[in-house]
């Protein structure tokens, strides 16, 4: 796994920002930086930079062509799905399971195959105190942190 | 004289039936996927701001904006409710079938009015010219302010940041007509094949699906609907220059 680089930013990625001005106020109340993102290229540009505290990534955001056709290499539900695409891109770079947390509306039977294989939490939007208890749990302990 | 029989079982009407039953099918179940995150997504924004409020999350200087933020968020999943009623049950899904004197200047204010908080966040204005020139109309306010406010969400979530949505209204010298024309800024250029299938139902075009990945393509496609259907008018766009303009036509306006 690797190191974390940045322990005080977590990555938000949604393209409705707004609907999700709670998680940027509760982040924040809890001292940390909440980085807003809303597009797949831009959330992998942002988590090649830094490796980041923790990723919340919705699943339905833009993606341009190209990178469209690298997920679309993965599979189909990697295509349908920026955010997945986003998560196993975030894995492959060292972030550990419980760093990276899907959070979505949809409940995909593909995607939740997918997220138990790439290794990363699943959870539906539609009770944030589910969200933010997760996220308690993440934040409370950073393994890489051995100072 | 051709005679056509047809047997119980598949045959080729049957057929085609079939396949033009599951393609609705499709489309139907597509539309209420999209449905159900589009309400899902704001609604669970609600309750995490209502959490956070209870919780003392938001401090005391953001609790008015952030409250009037949730209220924004709930007055527009009734928007979207009430499309889906409509697109469900045809011309009873507004309550009031008597039609009444429309104030047009005063219709437009009240939709843009639901959108001052997401036009904050996007720095995007809706401006009316002229309002107090009180054109008038008879016909249906609430399916009139439908329309509007489907196009002001419209506009606010896909136009340029900063940019400005500008709304003109006017009665038409000859033909008695109200116009109502809104002039916004797309963030990326709209081709001339998304303008042809814009009111299509379920239809998202490029700058829209760049922006924001979901979205039911349905309130172009009502607003379409419902003025030909219950004010007997039209919308229509065009481009002009890099803006787009839809304009909207309502027949027998007077002005006092």
């Amino acid at each position: 796994m690797a190191k974390t680089t940045d322990t005080k930013t977590i990555v938000v990625l949604d393209d409705e920002l707004f609907n999700i001005e709670w998680l940027i106020d509760y982040l924040d109340a809890k001292g940390y930086n909440p980085l807003p993102s809303s597009s797949a290229d831009e959330a992998i540009q942002m988590i090649s930079a830094e490796v980041y505290r923790a990723l919340i990534l919705d699943l339905n955001v833009p993606m341009p062509t190209e990178l469209s056709a690298a997920a679309g290499k993965l599979g189909a539900v990697y295509q349908r799905y920026p955010g997945l695409f986003v998560a196993y891109k975030a894995r492959n770079m060292g972030y550990r399971d419980r760093q990276v947390i899907i959070y979505s509306v949809h409940r995909d039977s593909e995607v939740s195959a997918e997220a138990e294989k790439i290794g990363c939490t699943y959870i539906l939007k539609g009770r944030p105190a589910e969200l933010k208890s997760e996220l308690e749990q993440v934040l409370s302990f950073d393994p890489t942190d051995r100072d | 004289m051709a005679v056509y029989v047809f047997e119980s079982g598949t045959n080729d009407m049957d057929k085609d039936q079939n396949a033009t039953k599951s393609e609705d099918d499709e489309i139907d179940l597509t539309l209420l996927a999209n449905f159900t995150h589009q309400i899902i997504n704001p609604l669970n924004g609600v309750v995490g701001t209502l959490d956070n409020l209870i919780d003392g999350t938001i401090g005391p200087e953001r609790r008015e904006q952030r409250t009037a933020a949730a209220r924004a968020q709930l007055e527009n999943c009734i928007t979207l409710v009430r499309n889906l009623a409509y697109l469900a049950s045809g011309q009873s899904a507004f309550s009031s079938t008597v039609e009444r004197k429309i104030v047009v200047p005063q219709v437009i204010i009240e939709a843009a009015m639901f959108y001052q908080e997401e036009g904050k966040r996007r720095k995007v204005s809706i401006d009316l010219e002229n309002r107090e020139v009180q054109n008038k109309v008879i016909g249906h306010p609430e399916t009139l302010k439908q329309v509007l406010m489907n196009l002001f969400d419209n506009c606010i979530k896909y136009s340029r940041f900063g940019s400005q949505v500008l709304v003109r209204q006017w009665i038409q010298n000859g033909t008695s007509e109200a116009v109502i024309t809104v002039r916004s800024f797309p963030e990326h250029e709209v081709s001339n094949e998304d303008l042809k299938s814009i009111f299509e139902l379920g239809f998202r075009g490029s700058n829209a699906k760049q922006m924001v990945a979901s979205g039911t393509g349905l309130g172009l496609h009502i607003c379409n609907h419902l003025l030909k259907t219950k004010h007997n008018g039209s919308i229509s766009v065009q481009r002009d220059g890099d803006a787009l303009l839809f304009t909207l036509k309502l027949p027998g306006a007077w002005r006092d």
